[in-house]
């Protein structure tokens, strides 16, 4: 029986960890991951085998199951194993000079005889770089495996939307939602972020151009800051995201059975320039809310409601911050002010920078396996009366028919026949 | 003349010098000119003058380089195929039989380009990025390098039984084929590193994470796995052609349905810009 180290470095555990890899990734994309019940039971109903076969394998939520963990494990486990072995051999290679024994074997040979012109025996080692590559690649590999860990465990990503004069409080409770590694903290930021104004642009189609958001840092005395998409703010271990979602917010002042509620919709997108929500009342009824931004991506001036019961119009106006529409029934719905609202991310990820460092160690280990090669060169020569009999070889790493035609011009510089 | 009756005039026109070029190709390697290789590639080179100027006339009327519409896409990719091509045929001029099989499928990419939408969009603010150069700059490197791969790759399949004066006695040796199969995949291989990793660098810079395994990152990975795949078999249990030329070929299916095909079908984070 093979022991466990031999297994993980077998050339077939190898490309089946691959393959598998590369299965599991194609899984994730096949199968709706993290389905709503409806999305699930539609699936039972009408592929009921598949339906099995997913809950078995847990194949809708792929990356969160015990045998992928596994599967990365084991990966890992190989790819330390072969790393070991890589960096030993290379020590040793990279200290190996050529020897005349050790061109017995080099695939591009010929010997011929030439005048004795008292040339020397010649052996060479060119581009001996090359044999980095895949070490450096595998060990970037590696980097980047842990770094991934490293996000699994430690890293938080953080949403929360803000409407224009907001303040972001430095709490893990004042953000819509977070998504923690396994050992991370919940995520603050470390000062208040007030969302000061947002100031999208648009294209004639309507189509938006750019959005960027003036925020004000820190507390009785803040500092102001330019937040674009691609452009986040760093503010010490995280960083601040501008997301292109954003939409309209339309402050509601609603008086209903003698209370006064105020709130904000929180319009969304729905089209080039056009937000939409849609709110149930106690009651039934239902209030349509609509916005349109002016043709350079400006503020909306004037909110469009209309009250419906079930699919009937029961009331319907265009307000401008102020104005009001009674509603059916008594009560009335008065439009304080229209802001805009924006989705920020904010992620904490100390893993980002090993990552990189992995993705470049990678890089340049995968450019040297394959554009640069080692190349043995040998000319032995040895001396036969008035002639020298004269061994040209060349041995490179890989590649080695495509080294043909400088083999041969290596032989016709040492005055060997040509072609 | 409107202006995109200009870019399809010069396409044609572009497409025109491609075919002269494949049927001097085939004309070279089918009767045995290979002198003519030269003519060839100058034709293509030629062919690259007004395809390249249409992808330009594009680029300054809608605004941004050539990567949100398949038209686009498709057309570029061919054009920096074929420039690869030439270059090959420069440095390699024996090597024309390669040329008769990227030509064609370079043609057919422009084809199909030509009759899907050409409905300009507008630049999405998150596709504003530096990375984006590289991602895609890279991107177009790997579907040339792999496709040079799929020329090595089919030339190694053809029937290969000895007959004597026949044209396929002038393909390069199978051996040396071989070895190109696994350099442009290794160059492939490299680009493609470069285009998924400057992709995950530009995801964290606009959405916060290097890796959110949407579908169509999902896919460019398996992508890389299939090509790394295929490398590790080769090298691990020392395959040899057809095998080699096969598994190519079923990596090129992979890279084909994850760069081409996908991004204009799955909904994903990067469907707003690939349509
Ligand atoms: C499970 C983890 C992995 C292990 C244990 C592993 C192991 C190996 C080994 C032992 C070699 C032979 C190198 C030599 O003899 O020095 C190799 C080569 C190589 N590996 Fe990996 N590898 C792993 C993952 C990957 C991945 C994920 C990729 C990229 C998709 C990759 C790409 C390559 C390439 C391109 C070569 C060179 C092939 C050639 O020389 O033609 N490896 N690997």
């Amino acid at each position: 029986m093979l022991s466990p180290k031999r297994l993980l470095r077998s050339p077939r555990t190898i490309v089946a960890e691959l393959v598998l890899l590369a299965l599991a990734g194609l899984a994730s994309t096949a199968v709706t991951q993290a389905p709503t019940p409806a999305e699930r039971g539609r699936l039972a109903l009408e592929h009921p085998l598949a339906a099995a076969a997913v809950r078995l394998l847990g194949l809708d939520h792929v990356f969160q199951t015990w045998w992928l963990l596994c599967l990365v494990a084991l990966a890992g486990a190989s790819l330390s194993i072969v790393l070991v072995e890589q960096w030993r051999r290379l020590a040793r290679e990279w200290r190996a000079l050529p020897t005349e024994a050790s061109f017995r074997s080099a695939p591009h040979r010929a010997e011929f005889l030439r005048p004795a012109r008292g040339a020397a025996t010649r052996l060479e080692s060119r581009h001996r770089i090359g044999l980095a590559g895949s070490p450096l690649f595998h060990l970037g590999l590696l980097v980047v495996l842990l770094a991934g860990i490293g996000r699994m465990l430690f890293g938080v990503d953080a949403v929360v939307h803000l409407y224009e004069g907001e303040v972001l409080e430095p709490r893990p409770e004042a953000f819509g939602a977070q998504w923690r590694g396994l050992l991370a903290r919940p995520l603050s930021l470390g000062v208040p972020v007030e969302l000061r104004a947002l100031l999208p642009g648009r294209y004639p189609s309507g189509q938006l151009a750019r959005l960027e958001a003036r925020v004000a840092l820190g507390g009785p005395a803040p500092r102001e800051e330019v937040l674009a998409i691609n452009a986040p703010l760093d503010l010490g271990p995280d960083r601040l995201y501008l997301s292109s979602r954003h939409g309209c917010a339309a402050f509601l002042e609603i008086e209903w059975q003698g209370a006064t509620e105020r709130e904000v919709a929180m319009l969304d997108e729905a089209g080039p320039r056009e937000f939409e929500a849609s709110q149930v009342r106690p009651g039934g009824l239902r209030l349509r809310l609509r916005a349109r931004a002016g043709p350079g991506g400006e503020r909306p001036a004037e909110l469009e409601l209309r009250v419906l019961g079930g699919h009937a119009l029961l009331a319907g106006a265009t307000l401008r911050p102020g104005e009001g529409l009674e509603l059916p029934g008594g009560g009335r719905v008065v439009l304080r002010d229209l802001r805009w609202w924006a989705r920020l991310v904010a992620a904490r990820d100390l893993s980002t920078w090993p990552a990189y460092a992995g993705f470049a160690l990678a890089l340049g280990g995968a450019i040297l396996m394959f554009s640069v090669v080692k190349v043995d060169a040998a000319v032995i020569v040895r001396r036969e009366g008035e002639w020298e009999r004269v061994s040209v070889a060349l041995r490179p790493e890989r590649f080695s028919p495509l080294f043909a035609d400088r083999f041969r011009r290596l032989v016709r510089e040492e005055g060997g026949p040509a072609g | 003349m409107s202006r995109f009756a200009l870019e399809v005039a010069l396409h044609w026109a572009g497409v025109a010098a491609y075919a002269a070029s494949a049927a001097i190709l085939g004309n070279a390697v089918f009767f045995g000119h290979p002198e003519r290789v030269r003519w060839a590639r100058l034709a293509a080179v030629a062919g690259l003058a007004p395809h390249g100027a249409a992808i330009l006339v594009r680029w300054a009327a809608v605004g941004h380089g050539p990567y949100m519409l398949r038209y686009e896409v498709l057309s570029s990719n061919a054009w920096v195929a074929i420039a690869a091509l030439a270059v090959f045929l420069w440095r390699r001029p024996a090597w024309g039989a390669v040329g008769l099989v990227v030509m064609p499928v370079a043609i057919l990419a422009i084809a199909l380009g030509l009759f899907s939408s050409p409905e300009a969009r507008d630049l999405p603010p998150t596709l504003r990025s530096i990375w984006l150069v590289f991602h895609v700059a890279f991107a177009k490197l790997s579907a040339a390098a792999f496709l040079l791969s799929v020329g090595t790759s089919v030339l190694q399949l053809v029937d290969w039984r000895p007959r004597p004066g026949g044209w396929t006695e002038r393909l390069p040796p199978r051996d040396a084929l071989d070895a190109y199969t696994v350099r442009f995949v290794g160059f492939g291989f490299v680009f493609w590193t470069v285009t998924v990793a400057a992709g995950a660098i530009w995801a964290n810079q606009s959405w916060g994470r290097y890796w959110g395994w949407d579908a169509i990152e999902t896919w460019s990975l398996v992508t890389w796995l299939a090509y790394g795949t295929f490398l590790h078999a080769r090298l691990f249990f020392r395959m040899k052609p057809p095998a080699t030329a096969w598994s190519a070929l079923a990596a090129f299916a992979v890279f084909v349905l994850a760069a081409l095909v996908l991004p204009f079908a799955m909904p994903s984070l990067h469907s707003a810009y690939f349509q």
